[in-house]
């Protein structure tokens, strides 16, 4: 039995959920919206992550559980306590429905079960030139990082790299932009606030999902500087299945495993040299867009490893449940 | 530079590290250095490739702070104080805490010697855990710990013979800010349930493998090994006494701490574990 949590219409939740149903995975669904009238129970009476949820009237240890897939968005900005419309300004039914995701948030934190993905273990795309350490460590190429608040610094890193571009320190998503003649003419207000550069890489982008025991790699071609804003700048996007090489998986799987992040997206490119760079993990991976666009069971690969502790597929797996 | 110690310029526990140090070796081996001049800093440069990482910060004063010349750093850095965006919007006031976080989080995550307590995205100079995380993490490191029962809802899963204690969402729940809730508030609000109140406290303090307190010898290794687990190499364990048994009530990964030998002790395991190849 596995729990699925989040808003069931979402992309990524729903493509879980009919892989889940396809397969004859048993599961239990935490739909937020109806989080006021959901209940838990943390308890060390038998064991550090024991506990109860209840959801639509019925009793399920925790503890039992196989796997937990963590697709929550923030609480605090359900119709059910966000004002607006939907709004019951209640306090202590807005204090419940918090604390209940506090409460199943930091159970998974300690739970022995498999979680994609604990919300400690996301956390290191909070800061991307800490994240691009682990990186490095893990065996990819990184682009070459600059972060400063001098001018002079920065107009001697441009000068010395011709393209360069920058983006947020932080997990802010920020439009990754090239640093222009334009751009450099303000650089001074830099001074405030230290401001990451990058060295710019050409070549192919690739985004990997990395589920437990398998990889989806697919190939993104686009003449934008940042694809996934590509629509913006009226330019195509092109999507399709690639095989990475072997050294190139492995560093993948390691990394994913360092970051303690059994399904993660992994931002490559291949540059005209044949070399790869990783820019990102991304630890809660939108994985939906490039299944609909490459048809990569991703969906299904995630519900298998919660179930079983591998995502390959299992040939026995539906008739062992339709018998049962 | 060998010993470098970041902290608020309040931090009482950080200025006593400070002046036994400076006690013990050359001024120019020892800094203190605040949030503020960190933030304020003339020039940051911190730079990451394939192949190598370098960090230098130029603070007002003329100070220089690099990588290479840190041989050890007692990090008790709590957050990054933006006071030069106070009248800014708020997503901009926002946007520029993150964007330093995360600036102060790699540069600590880059430096070649031992931090104590390293930085991580859960908190820049200390573990930020629930009281929840903490107890489960106790229980899993092998400490006796204080039964509990925590429920978003407290009619529905009442515990006879437990005190409920009133749950609030965020912060509010965490040992020091709990306090009894009155019977009304029992209704099918969140609460904790917790074993009656110790008779008796007991404080431990983890400094690297040494413990110091008085608690049964036979729990250091669980207490070492909590630590461990949460990557901190001072941590403070409190112990209740219930009935006959010691049991964890509660973990600080930021202690206060005053006491002399304790004190000594956070400076002997900074003595010894400064890196031999910082630069003189």
């Amino acid at each position: 039995m596995i729990l699925l949590t989040g808003i069931p219409s979402e992309p990524p939740l729903a493509m879980v959920l009919g892989a889940a149903d396809r397969e004859n995975i048993p599961y239990i669904l935490f739909n937020q919206r109806e989080a006021q009238h959901c209940d838990i129970v943390l308890e060390n009476t038998r064991q550090p992550d024991g506990g109860i949820i209840r959801l639509q009237e019925q009793e399920y240890r925790l503890e039992e559980l196989q796997g937990v897939y963590l697709r929550l968005m923030d609480h605090r900005h359900l119709p059910e306590v966000s004002s607006g419309r939907h709004a019951q300004v209640n306090k202590d039914k807005t204090n419940k429905i918090a604390v209940f995701h506090e409460l199943l948030t930091e159970w998974m934190e300690v739970a022995a079960c498999r979680v994609m993905n604990r919300a400690s273990d996301m956390g290191s795309n909070l800061s991307k030139p800490y994240q691009a350490q682990i990186i490095k460590n893990c065996g990819f190429k990184t682009p070459i990082t600059l972060i400063s608040n001098e001018p002079n610094t920065v107009r001697s890193f441009h000068r010395k790299y011709k393209r360069v571009i920058y983006k947020s320190i932080s997990s802010v998503r920020s439009i990754v932009v090239e640093l222009d003649a334009v751009k450099l003419m303000s650089i001074d207000k830099l001074r405030n606030l230290p401001t990451q550069f990058q060295a710019y890489v050409p070549g192919n982008d690739i985004r990997v999902h990395v589920v437990g025991d398998i990889l989806f790699a697919t190939e993104v071609k686009s003449e934008a500087v940042d694809y996934r804003y590509a629509n913006r700048e009226d330019l195509d996007v092109d999507m399709k299945p690639v095989q990475l090489p072997q050294e190139v998986e492995a560093a993948c799987y390691r990394l994913s495993k360092y970051l303690a992040l059994p399904l993660c997206g992994i931002d490559l490119r291949q540059t005209p040299e044949n070399e790869y760079f990783c820019f990102e993990v991304n630890p809660s991976p939108g994985y939906s867009y490039y299944q609909e666009h490459t048809r990569q069971d991703i969906a299904g690969a995630i519900a298998r490893y919660l179930e079983y502790g591998t995502a390959l597929t299992q040939p026995t797996a539906s008739k062992r449940h339709a018998s049962s | 530079m060998k010993h470098l110690i970041l902290a608020h310029q309040n931090d009482a526990t950080a200025m006593r590290v400070y002046t036994n140090l400076v006690a013990r070796h050359n001024t120019s081996e020892v800094s203190i250095v605040t949030d503020e001049e960190l933030v304020f800093a003339q020039s940051w440069r911190h730079e990451i490739t394939s192949g190598y990482k370098q960090t230098t910060i130029q603070l007002n004063n003329g100070r220089m702070l690099d990588n290479e010349k840190i041989g050890i750093v007692f990090n008790r850095l709590r957050g990054t104080p933006m006071p030069h965006f106070e009248h800014a919007k708020k997503s901009d006031r926002e946007y520029a805490q993150m964007e330093m976080y995360a600036l102060f989080l790699s540069w600590l995550f880059s430096m070649p010697g031992t931090v104590i307590n390293a930085a991580s995205p859960q908190g820049l100079g200390a573990r930020d855990y629930s009281l929840y995380k903490w107890l489960a993490l106790g229980s899993q490191a092998g400490l006796p710990v204080r039964e509990y029962h925590f429920t978003s809802n407290s009619r529905r899963y009442y515990q006879s013979g437990f005190e409920p204690w009133k749950l609030e969402s965020g912060h509010e729940y965490r040992i020091n800010n709990k306090y009894h809730c009155r019977p009304h508030i029992l209704s099918r609000q969140p609460v904790v349930y917790l074993e009656p109140d110790p008779v008796q406290t007991s404080r431990v303090l983890i400094i690297g493998d040494r413990v110091i307190g008085d608690i049964d010898k036979q729990h250091n290794g669980a207490c070492v090994a909590l630590a461990r687990r949460a990557n901190c190499e001072i941590l403070q364990l409190d112990f209740g006494l219930f009935e006959h048994d010691w049991k964890l009530i509660s973990v600080d990964a930021f202690p206060t701490v005053s006491d002399s030998v304790e004190i000594e002790a956070i400076v002997s395991f900074m003595e010894n574990n400064t890196s031999k190849d910082a630069l003189s």
